[in-house]
């Protein structure tokens, strides 16, 4: 039946009609998995089937009842491994849960396995992971974007219904793009970061990957809301966001930052943005020029605050309480130096000494204070154009997915794909990627729209008319 | 030459609080290692800390006794070292925004008073305990994260 190709709105209402049940689901979904994951390789660790089959025996109630759901590894989930697809973490089983998963549990979803990610976080093409590169549903050869590529991959070869991602600098809309399906980073604070294992504790956010903008919507309201274990999760009132998808758009202003289009932007990209600008119009929507003039300083800003939080979040791997200890250590220094050489690949390493660095007595006024108030600049930014604006538009990554080993040796240029996408997390808006086009080559192209934070309406709102009036969320990959 | 003498104290508090700074495990004392312990004072990776509103209510009354002034905002920084009987290898701690400030102690020398000035209260979390064998060290993490005042 195929009914791993379905969204979850469509499945769960044939599980409403009694036309299937969770099971049929579930097998479908391990059907796909077999003749497919030893190419695409979106898994760091799965759990085990005979587990699974007994989960879904048992009805499950709830908003997501029965919906094969992927994890990304650095999500907590009681007694199953949550690696950060790090050496430095193997073996470690966390002995609790992540509020998200608890959520996602009360709401009846199955946990197929953890996703495979760049090691941390730290990457924009899933080739840091510890597991190996995950490889682009698209096109075998190219990177499925990062760092959280498994979740996306495994949504686009339809391995899982939907899949769970993190978000600092781009991890959950730039893969969401390049594998052509659909990646929310929600505002800073809207959902709970208990059990998110932390890269950069002002911008990580968790959010969901998914087919289609309703399956984005519904997973924000299973996921999103206040709690007392995260004191950054922010107290207000949480949507039902389904309710905003049918809202007419007419009328709304979009600003489109002339920042955003210049060089570096490949001319396929580029092409399919100023199409999809053009819909918008079509439907009503008030185009307007904008500028965010601190955009240039975006990339340089992040990559001073993120591998500082990074450096110090880092530091309880030391092979002292859990994860992997390195042998033969002289004494505690040594087995420090030991552990952490041999448990961190080489991204990780080199962040952690950025970040050591900049924090470090003597530089700390003249890198990290001074890109605080840099981020001051970024969001007072978007402030200004959100006083005028109900959305901007944008492209979610300068180019389609690159190919395997094309950027690994050149970090600068692996920073880059993240340009379009740190903002928002520097400012702590809601921005999502949708799929937008594709290359002349078949490769994915993504949109990205952002709102003011806690906006997520606008942005469902916005997301769901572009994608009733086109088709580019309806294609598979060719697998 | 000659040479006036100041010394400055820098004095360390436990607050009497039920649960510790940031979780809320038991801060019994003396109970069997590592029996009051969760999570967030294990360090574990995700585990996120929660202040402790009863030490924030107490620190404030020492600060108050003391004559400081209440910072109106003040925030937790991260003090990074490496020992093992630091669970995170950072120590919550206050640095730029203590909760306190510019507070002062009268006390009699002799009969005469004397005026301590008292530069800043600031709350912050304690480490753990070790204990050293020949070849090794144990770990108890019962105090890591007791509410502690500087």
């Amino acid at each position: 039946m195929d009914l791993n190709k379905h969204t979850a709105l469509t499945l769960l209402k044939m599980l409403g009609a009694g036309r299937i049940n969770a099971a049929e689901i579930l097998d479908d979904v391990l059907r796909r998995i077999d003749v497919v994951d030893g190419k695409v390789k979106a898994f760091a660790s799965a759990v085990d089937r005979k587990i699974l089959r007994q989960k879904i025996s048992i009805p499950r109630k709830g908003a997501l009842g029965g919906i094969p759901i992927i994890l990304k590894d650095n999500l907590c989930e009681a007694g199953y491994p949550a690696t950060c697809s790090s050496k430095i973490l193997k073996g470690f089983n966390p002995p609790y849960n992540a509020t998200v998963v608890e959520k996602l549990e009360k709401a009846g979803a199955i946990f197929l396995g953890k996703a495979n990610m760049d090691e941390f976080a730290f990457g924009s093409s899933c080739e840091t992971s510890c597991y190996g590169a995950t490889r682009n549903p698209w096109d075998l050869e190219r990177i499925p974007g990062g760092s959280s590529g498994g979740s996306a991959a495994a949504v686009a070869a339809d391995e899982a219904i939907m899949a769970l991602g993190s978000d600092t600098g781009g991890s959950i809309r730039q893969p969401a793009a390049l594998c052509g399906v659909v990646g929310l980073k929600p505002t800073y604070g809207r959902v709970s970061r208990y059990g998110l294992i932390a890269f950069a504790s002002s911008l990580d956010q968790i959010g969901p990957i998914t087919k289609d903008v309703a399956d984005c919507a519904l997973l924000l309201n299973v996921i999103a809301g206040y709690d007392e274990r995260d004191s950054t999760s922010a107290d207000m009132p949480v949507f039902d966001y389904l309710k905003f998808l049918d809202i007419d758009i007419s009328g709304l202003k979009a600003g489109v930052p002339k920042e955003y289009f210049v060089e570096g932007l490949d001319k396929e990209v580029r092409e399919a943005v100023r199409k999809s600008i053009s819909i918008f119009k079509k439907l009503g929507v008030k185009i307007a020029d904008i500028s965010l003039p601190h955009t240039k300083y975006a990339v340089s800003t992040y990559y001073i605050i993120a591998p500082a939080e990074a450096s110090s979040n880092l530091a309880r791997f030391d092979g002292v309480q859990y994860g992997a200890r390195c042998s033969g250590a002289k004494n505690i220094i040594d087995m420090y130096k030991k552990t952490r050489s041999e448990g961190f690949g080489d991204e990780a390493k080199r962040r952690v000494m950025l970040g050591t660095y900049v924090l470090s007595s003597g530089y700390y006024d003249a890198y990290y204070l001074k890109a605080l108030k840099v981020r001051t600049k970024i969001k007072e930014d978007f402030d200004k154009a959100f006083s005028d604006c109900d959305f901007i538009l944008t492209p979610t990554s300068p180019t389609a997915a690159f190919k395997i080993g094309e950027k690994t040796n050149d970090p600068l240029s692996m920073y880059l794909s993240d340009i379009y996408t740190i903002p928002a997390n520097l400012a702590g808006i809601p921005a999502i990627s949708i799929p937008c086009g594709f290359t002349q080559g078949g490769l994915p192209i993504g949109l990205q729209i952002l709102a003011k934070a806690f906006k997520e309406d606008t942005i469902f709102k916005a997301a769901h008319a572009f994608e009733k009036n086109t088709d580019f969320h309806n294609r598979k990959a060719p697998l | 030459m000659k040479y006036d003498v100041y010394i400055g104290l820098e004095v360390h508090l436990q607050l009497s609080t039920k649960t510790k700074a940031f979780c809320s495990c038991s801060t019994i004392f003396g109970e069997s290692p590592n029996s009051q312990t969760c999570p967030i004072c294990l360090g574990f990776p995700g585990a996120l800390p929660v202040l402790n509103k009863e030490a924030l209510k107490s620190a404030v009354k020492v600060a108050l006794a003391l004559n400081c002034s209440i910072a109106e905002e003040m925030k937790f920084d991260r003090k990074n070292y490496y020992y093992p009987d630091l669970p995170k290898n950072f120590q919550i701690s206050q640095y730029d925004k203590p909760l306190s400030y510019n507070g002062h102690l009268d006390i009699k020398v002799g009969s005469a008073p004397k005026r301590i000035r008292i530069r800043r209260v600031h709350m912050e979390e304690d480490a753990g305990k070790l204990f050293h064998k020949d070849e090794y060290s144990l770990v108890d993490y019962d105090r890591s994260g007791t509410a502690l005042l500087e």
